[in-house]
């Protein structure tokens, strides 16, 4: 029989895994505020189950986290899609390299990615969970989940490219001086 | 540069996180909003079995009835913000009615706080400006009927007041020429319409009128028409978090303010400082932009479209006051805000 868990052995793991999670819900929906509502309905369904609460807290919080960004939480927020579409319209500030400038880049594509694949790809690269890992937590099959990540990235690819295309064009016309 | 693309996401997404603090007490917080659930359910249970009390029971408890502020659903911020956008939305053809106070605004030469009412209706606009010391300045309007302005100027220090019609793409404030963004812009102040109403050849360095830190644009003659509009957009930047109540004018309010992260959402820049809303009806009722030196404070009230409103938006001329030709009255009114002559 399983012995019932306290509150304060949630807590504990609560304060060393909190802030990461709270980055992956961050990724998941686009910002803070959206993060920390995903991440709280997400501690709620966990602390109805904690006391016989069998297994890895962190992969069960990782789960909801994903399952309720690809589902139904995202119908409750639709204008926040708006926002996001808007933010990616941006100019933003230059970097010191143009590298910087385009991981910020790639972000907000990220953002504007399908739930699914934006899961995928938080999951490979944030999370750094195999294809394998990735398919059981998003509960699909592993070939789905390597086209997922393979479209999403073939997306992050055209716009490096464009990127570096822009840069060069503008690193051309900055070599015959700027305009005021 | 291929190979790099998965490296420099994932680098993209550490830049995007890495100050990013899960918030205290985030158990007790999903637990109140298990419990609330908890009432939810048992009250929609016991509605169901109470056919005479079912619909008012139900709308007692459920989301979106009520005062948020003191019962029922659980107060996220998504939750809030949704109410706001909501709000916003069903006050789109309401009159915005700004008192608007503006420290750290230049006049004559030194920095002062300018304070103005401001009535702002679509494309139409008013703007009531007095000095440091309270002294009525100016009164200017624009309001728009059949693509045509019909802008008022009223110099109160000089004693005159001039009056044109002009087609509206020509008064359009160049500084806004798209919807308000979650980029930072500079909010062009009360006499913002003046200089594009003149003759190219005589209209001053736009800049040199800022009159107020950098702002959301309210302004009357703007693509997105309306505040409730640019609030709208204000509140979608995605950055705003609830973070208390206060009371404001002795209205029970919810305060928002940012909350980032300096590497990743920092890159956005955020006009919108600190917004309270009504915490019954969700409407903004008071906004603030920048920093302590130079801040931006805005009471908002919401009137509808009546026809006593609707006058609001008109600087009248008092009795006694001299009709003159536009230039000599936006020129009286310059130089006592910059503090030497301004010819134009």
């Amino acid at each position: 029989m399983a012995t019932e868990r306290s509150m304060q052995e949630l807590e504990c793991f609560l304060a060393g895994r909190a802030d990461h999670l709270l980055r992956t819900a961050v990724l998941l929906t686009g910002s803070r505020e959206a993060g920390e509502d995903l991440l709280q309905s997400a501690v709620e369904r966990l602390l109805r189950r904690w006391r016989r609460f069998e297994g890895d807290p962190e992969g069960y919080l990782r789960r909801t986290l994903c399952n309720l960004a690809t589902d139904g939480y995202r119908r409750t927020g639709r204008w926040r899609q708006k926002a996001l579409l808007l933010r990616s319209q941006l100019p933003q500030p230059r970097d010191a390299t143009g590298d910087v400038d385009l991981r910020d880049a790639l972000v907000r594509l990220l953002m504007q990615l399908p739930a699914r694949q934006r899961a995928v790809l938080v999951l490979r690269y944030w999370e750094q969970l195999t294809d394998a890992e990735t398919a059981v937590v998003l509960g699909c099959a592993e070939g789905t989940v390597k086209s997922a990540a393979a479209r999403g990235l073939m997306r992050m690819r055209e716009l490096a490219d464009n990127w570096n295309d822009k840069n060069d064009t503008a690193a051309g016309h900055g070599a015959k001086g700027k305009r005021s | 540069m291929n190979t790099d693309v998965e490296e420099l996401l994932r680098e993209g997404m550490e830049r995007f996180t890495y100050d990013l603090r899960a918030p205290a007490g985030i158990i007790r917080r999903a637990a109140r909003q298990h419990c609330r659930r908890l009432m939810l359910r048992s009250a929609a249970g016991l509605a169901a079995a109470l056919t005479a009390g079912a619909v008012a029971l139900v709308a007692v408890q459920s989301p979106g009835a009520g005062d948020a502020g003191s019962e029922g659903p659980a107060i996220t911020t998504a939750y809030v913000l949704g109410r706001v956008n909501r709000a916003l939305s069903a006050a789109a053809p309401d009159i915005a009615q700004l008192q608007v106070s503006a420290r750290g605004a230049m006049f004559a030469g030194k920095p002062a706080t300018l304070s103005y009412v401001e009535w702002i209706y679509g494309d139409s606009g008013r703007a009531v400006t007095t000095s440091p010391a309270g002294r009525l300045i100016a009164d200017n309007s624009v309001v728009a009927a059949s693509s045509r302005w019909t802008a008022t100027v009223v110099s109160y220090t000089a004693q005159t007041w001039a009056r044109w019609v002009t087609e509206i793409p020509a008064l359009r404030v160049p500084a806004r020429t798209a919807p308000y963004s979650c980029q930072a812009s500079t909010y062009p102040g009360p006499f913002a319409q003046i200089p594009w109403a003149l003759p190219a050849s005589r209209a001053p360095n736009p800049s040199a009128i800022h009159a107020v830190p950098s702002g959301p644009f309210l302004v009357p003659g703007t693509d997105s028409a309306t505040v409730a509009a640019d609030l709208r957009t204000a509140i979608s930047c995605g950055t705003l978090t609830v973070v208390g109540r206060q009371r404001v004018d002795g209205v029970n309010a919810i305060k928002l303010r940012p909350r980032h992260s300096r590497a990743g959402l920092a890159a956005l820049a955020q006009p919108v400082e600190t917004v309270w809303v009504n915490a019954r009806t969700y409407l903004p009722v008071r906004m603030t932009v920048g920093q302590q030196s130079q801040r931006w404070t805005a009471d908002i009230s919401w009137l509808r479209p009546t026809a006593g409103n609707l006058a609001k938006l008109t600087a009248p001329i008092p009795a006694g006051f001299r009709q003159v030709p536009v230039t000599q009255v936006v020129q009286a009114i310059l130089t006592e805000i910059f503090g030497h002559s301004v010819r134009l």
